[in-house]
This record gives structure tokens, C-alpha cells and sequence, in this order.
């Protein structure tokens, strides 16, 4: 279906879904009659849930205003949770079967708690991810999934094999791979894909199934390959960090490139963070799975995780080297805690690594694109 | 008129399209400022610009045509269509305060809708900044709506602001609440010096955070209209801690970049410019004002 379309047809396509998020995924539970599983966004076992025979979808923030949410989470709280709170609120998640919330985060949880309660006609669930990496660290995971496993089996009236989530985690394995393929094109030729598109490609990832997801790059990638040396580069290198749970707003994303900078990389959840690295397809599924968390976090290290033989800092200032970015661009989502905590520390090690930065907080309603495009310009120019 | 060769008929002009005013500034090959201009007449109007460039143009004796390259910089920068090329105020009041002062290290622009605060090197590069990001409170536009408020011109709410030794604290530091603070204040009795006195005690207080995010280096420079406000000066030097420089048109420092910016791109240096500026006669401290620490630079004017 996708292989006669141009690169430029299917990056539309692939934008379409993503600015309808829901949408694909409600018309695979018409057409399926499968149930579908709503994800609290980051850290899910996604091939978990897939194997029971459910299509998981990670939830997205939406763009619009806060409104109905209002009553049931404080404006103080980041926007991603009173985001999915607010769509909760307003009915616009009843098409969900199940919703697994989690605690990866103080605000997730209590946003987890709040959706569970909005949302009572659907089935109520939640994983428990312990952080850290000690020597019980794994095991401790692996307790948190075979909890989730028993609810979701109990949910979907299915016994999940080994087998079932072997199988699983090689159609996710295999979208993380084509991905990342794309990405390592991109940090070649940084102007194949515009950030934007890298966001459409992730986003959509994240609510299609993801066998459909497999058959659209399949087709993307070789005519990608086609064009790629005819593109023109120039502009700073700049390499993205942060915004967690939230994808960037995509007015930022393209301001970035309109300031005259390229995207040579990121590690954002909506990027480079949600497809690091695959889980192990030889050991037992969900002892590869716990340990793919421990792993992931060791590629891209993530405050939430709290492990203390990884470093945040000190990973940026490497990619940053890996990349040849020469400035770094942070998306913080407004009153994210486990950001605003290491942020000093990434400011001190970029100081120290002598690599400009640029802090844009970002608010879920009240920002001036004006004067974020003033901020991002004058960046690049002192660059040029 | 002397000859092309020195550099004193090639010319160039920095548009500065600010949020409530229009800026020009002509400079010759020898970087000397030809003439300047400051128009107000509504938010980013093309036509206080356009007005700003004859201006310029008419007191440099001069036509477009002989202008070799136009910068434009401001809210309005990307619609001027006569610009070769557009640059950020940041860049521009960077390089524009490094001309008139060399040895300048922090500059604190307080614009019509936001405020800046820049650091330089040397060369007159940005080396950081930060910058109001949420709303207009500390800005232009905040002292207008608070001028407005208690009936007194724009223009004197520094001076009376001077005559007040009150302790008033405005808590509120967005404009629609402050507004509501300031007409409580007038209600229970406050005078308008007073209050004055504690609004900008209330900016001052904002922008030494601004600061704090940049670091405080000296010597420090304020530039845009909030520089015109000997009240807000003063609170701000209170609060820092420290003496600040204000140029004679302090308005006109983001078109003067563009226009030595202009001058780098006609010529082909573009951004760096390596060679030492010296800090001329003309460009010396002019006159200091006698009640406080704040000096005057003047532009050299042909
Ligand atoms: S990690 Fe940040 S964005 Fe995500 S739920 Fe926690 S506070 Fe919100």
C-alpha cells in the first residue's frame, strides 16, 4: 500500500496520524473487535500487553487548553499528566478498554490515579517499575511485570504465553531497529528529515499498530536511502534534550530549523529515547525485558530512573561529541520535577565542555512563540 | 565630502522594528554614526519605520540608494523588505554596546515587550542571555499600563519616582494584577510617587533574576526605553549593586548593531570582527549626572 508513494507522501501520512492520534487506533478495534489499552506514556511494557492479543497505544498529549481537567488536577503539575487528565475529563478516552498508569513519577502517579478514577468503565491498571539499578533491581522489575502480566491475562480472558511475548517482542524489536535506522540516515544527512517529521514518524509508532508501523518504514527507508545525497546541508548542528512524556510542540521543532539550525540528534521520549535499544530475543521474555529497562537507561539515561551508575550530564556532552552538534537545545515541559532536578548538573557540564545551551521551559498553554523564536535565533546566530 | 577610499561615503543603516517604535541608524565605512532616528506610533508599525529610515536618510542628506546594505532587527524584522539580512535584538544591542563601549561585559535592554539580559565578549559576540519568557511584567509595556493607571505621562514617572524614600511593594508582577495592586494602593491613600518608587523597586526585582541566570559581570549597560526611566535606573543600580551605564539614545543601540552588522556583511567580514575597537574621544563618557552614578555615553555624531 505504502511502496508507491513517495518519501514525501508517507512522511504526510505518517503526520496525519500523529496529529489524530486516537483515531487509527479506533478503527483497528472496529475492524478487530480487540480491545485496546491506553499507556500513562512513559516506561510501559508495550509487547506486554501486545501479547495478550491488545493493541497498547501510549497516550499523547493534546495541544489544546486545559479546561474540564482543571477540577480534578492542579495547574501546577506538568502538562503532559493534566493534559491526559483533562482529555479523561472530557469523555474523550472512553473509547479505551483498559488504561495502565504507572510510577515512574510522582506526577504520574498521582495522574494515574485521578485518570483511573475518571475513566470507570474502563478496566484499571498499573505497573510498578522499581527505580534504580542495584543487583535486586532486576528482579524487583520482573516482580512488577509478572504483576501486570496477571491483571492483563485476568483483562483479556487470555493466558500469555512465552511465546506470545517472544513474538511480541520481535515485531517491537523490529520497529525500534527500522528506526533507528532512520536515525542513524538522519544524523548523516540532517536535513533528509526535518525534526518534525522524525516527531511523526516516533508519534506514530506509538498509537498504530505497530506491524502496520513495521510495513510504512519498510517502505520509507529505501526511498529515504534514494534520496539522500541529493540533500543540501547547511545550518548549526543542534542537538535536542529532554521533553519528557510530551511530545515537543511541533511549532518549537520547526522554529529550531527556521532559525537556521539543523536537528543532528536527540533524546527526546518523543525520539531517540523510545527506541534505543532492543530486548533481548534469547532470553527468558520477561527477565529481558526488565533488563532492556536497565539497559535503555544506560543508552539514554533517564532522570526518572534514578540509577546511579548512569550519568544525564555526562551522556549529552558525548553525543553531543558523537553527533558534532555544535549546540544543545533543552525542551523542559513546565514543572517537570525529575527535569528541573538535573538541569543545574547539565548546565555545569556543558559549561564546563564548553558547549552553548539554550533552556526552553516550556508551559502547556502560555508561551509567546514570539519570543521563543527571538531566544532560539539570537542562539543560532551566536553560533554563526 | 571626502573620498570613497576612506571609507566616509559607503554607508550602511540598521533598522531596528521594535514593538512600539521604529529605529534607524546610518553609520559610514569608518563605523561613525551618520545620523539616527526614533519614531513611535503603535505596535510594530511599518510605517513608524519606514518614517524612522527617511528621517535618518533626510538628516544624512542622503537617498536609499546610497546605502550599500540594510540589517534589520526587532519584532518587525522579518518584514522589512529592504534588509539584506535580519538579526535578533540580542545580537544587535550586543554589538551596538560593545561599539560605544568596548570594555562592556552585561547588557540589560529593556524593551517595549521584553526584557534582556546579554552577555558580551570582547568582540561584541553574545556570549549568553536570558530573556523575559512568560509575559510583559518588567517590561515597556508594564510601566505603560501602570503609567496609565495613575494618570501620569510615561515621561515623568522616572523623575517623580526619585522624589519618594517609601518602602511600597508591589507583590503582583503580572501587568493585569499589578494594574489592580496599583489601584488599591491609590485607594488606600498612597501617594504617586510612591507607588511609582515601589513598581520599579518591583521590575528591579525581576530583573536581578534575570540577571542571576546570565551572571553579573561588569561593567553593565542598559539599553531600549526602560534605560530612559531615571527611576527604574536607579532601583535597578540599587539592586544590583552596581553602576550602570546608560548611552545617550539608549534606544537606538539595536539598529546601531544592525548597522555595523550591515557594514560586516558588505563587506564581507560578517560577524567577528577581530581588530581592537578603541574606545575614541567621541565615544567617552559625556557628561555624568550629578545626583547619581550613572553616566552618559555619547554617540558621535558627523
Ligand atoms: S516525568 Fe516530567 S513530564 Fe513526565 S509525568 Fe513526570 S513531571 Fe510530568
Amino acid at each position: 500500500m505504502y511502496q508507491n508513494l513517495a518519501s514525501d507522501e508517507i512522511l504526510n501520512k505518517l503526520t496525519q496520524i500523529a496529529a489524530d492520534p486516537y483515531e487509527r487506533a479506533k478503527e483497528w478495534k472496529m475492524e478487530t473487535g480487540s480491545k485496546l489499552i491506553g499507556c500513562y506514556i512513559m516506561h510501559f511494557p508495550e509487547e506486554l500487553l501486545h501479547a495478550a492479543g491488545a493493541l497498547p497505544i501510549v497516550l499523547q498529549v493534546k495541544e489544546e487548553p486545559i479546561t474540564t481537567g482543571h477540577a480534578y488536577y492542579p495547574s501546577y503539575f506538568c502538562g503532559p499528566t493534566r493534559s491526559i487528565v483533562d482529555q479523561a475529563a472530557k469523555s474523550e478516552l472512553d473509547f479505551l478498554d483498559g488504561f495502565v498508569g504507572g510510577d515512574y513519577c510522582i506526577q504520574a502517579v498521582g495522574g494515574s490515579e485521578v485518570v483511573g478514577n475518571l475513566l470507570p468503565k474502563v478496566n484499571n491498571m498499573f505497573f510498578r517499575l522499581p527505580v534504580g539499578n542495584q543487583a535486586w533491581t532486576q528482579g524487583d522489575i520482573v516482580t512488577g511485570l509478572t504483576e501486570l502480566k496477571r491483571d492483563i491475562e485476568r483483562f483479556a480472558d487470555k493466558e500469555i504465553s512465552d511465546e506470545d511475548i517472544l513474538n511480541s517482542i520481535r515485531i517491537y524489536n523490529k520497529n525500534r531497529s527500522l528506526i533507528r535506522e532512520i536515525y542513524e540516515l538522519k544524523s548523516v544527512h540532517p536535513s533528509l528529515l526535518s525534526s518534525s517529521d522524525m516527531l511523526s514518524i516516533i508519534k506514530s509508532s506509538m498509537v498504530i499498530p505497530k506491524e502496520e508501523h513495521n510495513e510504512i518504514l519498510e517502505s520509507l527507508i529505501p526511498k529515504l536511502q534514494a534520496k539522500k545525497d541529493s540533500i543540501k546541508e547547511e545550518g548549526v548542528r543542534v542537538f535536542l534534550s529532554g521533553s519528557f512524556c510530551g511530545a515537543p510542540k511541533n511549532d518549537i521543532l520547526e522554529l529550531v530549523e527556521q532559525s537556521g539550525a539543523v536537528v543532528v540528534g536527540d533524546d527526546l521520549f518523543h525520539g531517540y529515547r523510545y527506541i534505543s535499544d532492543n530486548i533481548a530475543e534469547d532470553k527468558e521474555p520477561l527477565a529481558a525485558i526488565a533488563a532492556h529497562y536497565i539497559d535503555k537507561n544506560t543508552n539514554v539515561p533517564c532522570p526518572t530512573r534514578c540509577d546511579p551508575k548512569t550519568d544525564w550530564p555526562q551522556y549529552l556532552v558525548d553525543s553531543m561529541r558523537k553527533h558534532k552538534a555544535d549546540q544543545l537545545v533543552i525542551v523542559m515541559t513546565q514543572f517537570c520535577e525529575p527535569h528541573m532536578f538535573f538541569y543545574p548538573d547539565i548546565k555545569d557540564a556543558m559549561q564546563e565542555a564548553g558547549i552553548p545551551h539554550l533552556l526552553l521551559e516550556i508551559s502547556h498553554e502560555l508561551d509567546s512563540i514570539e519570543t521563543i523564536k527571538t531566544r532560539l535565533e539570537a542562539f543560532v546566530e551566536m553560533a554563526v | 565630502m571626502t573620498s570613497k577610499s576612506d571609507g566616509s561615503s559607503f554607508y550602511t543603516i540598521g533598522v531596528d522594528s521594535g514593538s512600539l517604535t521604529g529605529k534607524a541608524v546610518i553609520i559610514d565605512g569608518n563605523q561613525r554614526i551618520v545620523s539616527h532616528s526614533v519614531k513611535q506610533l503603535g505596535f510594530v508599525s511599518q510605517k513608524a519605520v519606514m518614517m524612522a529610515i527617511d528621517e535618518a536618510l533626510e538628516k544624512a542628506g542622503l537617498v536609499l540608494d546610497d546605502i550599500a546594505y540594510t540589517v534589520s532587527t526587532g519584532y518587525g524584522r522579518k518584514r522589512l523588505e529592504i534588509a539584506g539580512k535580519n538579526l535578533t535584538e540580542i545580537s544587535c544591542h550586543a554589538k551596538g554596546a560593545n561599539y560605544l563601549y568596548p570594555e562592556v561585559k552585561t547588557v540589560i535592554d529593556i524593551g517595549g515587550q521584553d526584557s534582556k539580559v546579554i552577555a558580551v565578549d570582547p568582540s561584541g559576540n553574545v556570549k549568553n542571555f536570558a530573556m523575559n519568557d512568560k509575559c510583559a511584567a518588567g517590561t515597556g509595556q508594564f510601566l505603560e499600563v501602570l503609567a496609565r493607571a495613575l494618570d501620569v505621562e510615561l515621561t515623568e514617572i522616572g523623575p517623580l519616582s526619585m522624589q519618594s524614600d517609601a518602602d511600597i511593594k508591589i507583590s503582583s508582577m503580572c501587568t493585569t494584577f499589578a494594574e489592580s495592586e496599583v489601584i488599591s494602593l491609590v485607594a488606600e491613600g498612597h501617594t504617586t510617587v510612591d507607588i511609582l518608587s515601589g513598581m520599579h523597586k518591583a521590575i528591579s526585582g525581576r530583573m536581578k533574576g534575570l540577571v542571576g541566570r546570565v551572571g553579573l559581570q561588569k561593567p553593565v549597560m542598559m539599553t531600549g526605553g526602560g534605560a530612559k526611566n531615571i527611576g527604574l535606573v536607579h532601583a535597578l543600580e540599587k539592586s544590583l549593586g552596581v553602576s550602570i551605564f546608560i548611552p545617550e539614545e539608549p534606544q537606538i543601540i539595536g539598529a546601531l548593531g544592525a548597522a555595523l552588522f550591515a557594514k560586516d556583511f558588505a563587506t564581507g567580514i560578517r560577524k567577528k570582527v577581530d581588530e581592537e575597537q578603541d574606545l575614541d574621544k567621541s565615544r567617552a563618557p559625556a557628561k555624568d549626572c550629578g545626583s547619581c552614578s550613572v553616566q552618559n555615553y555619547q554617540l558621535n555624531k558627523n
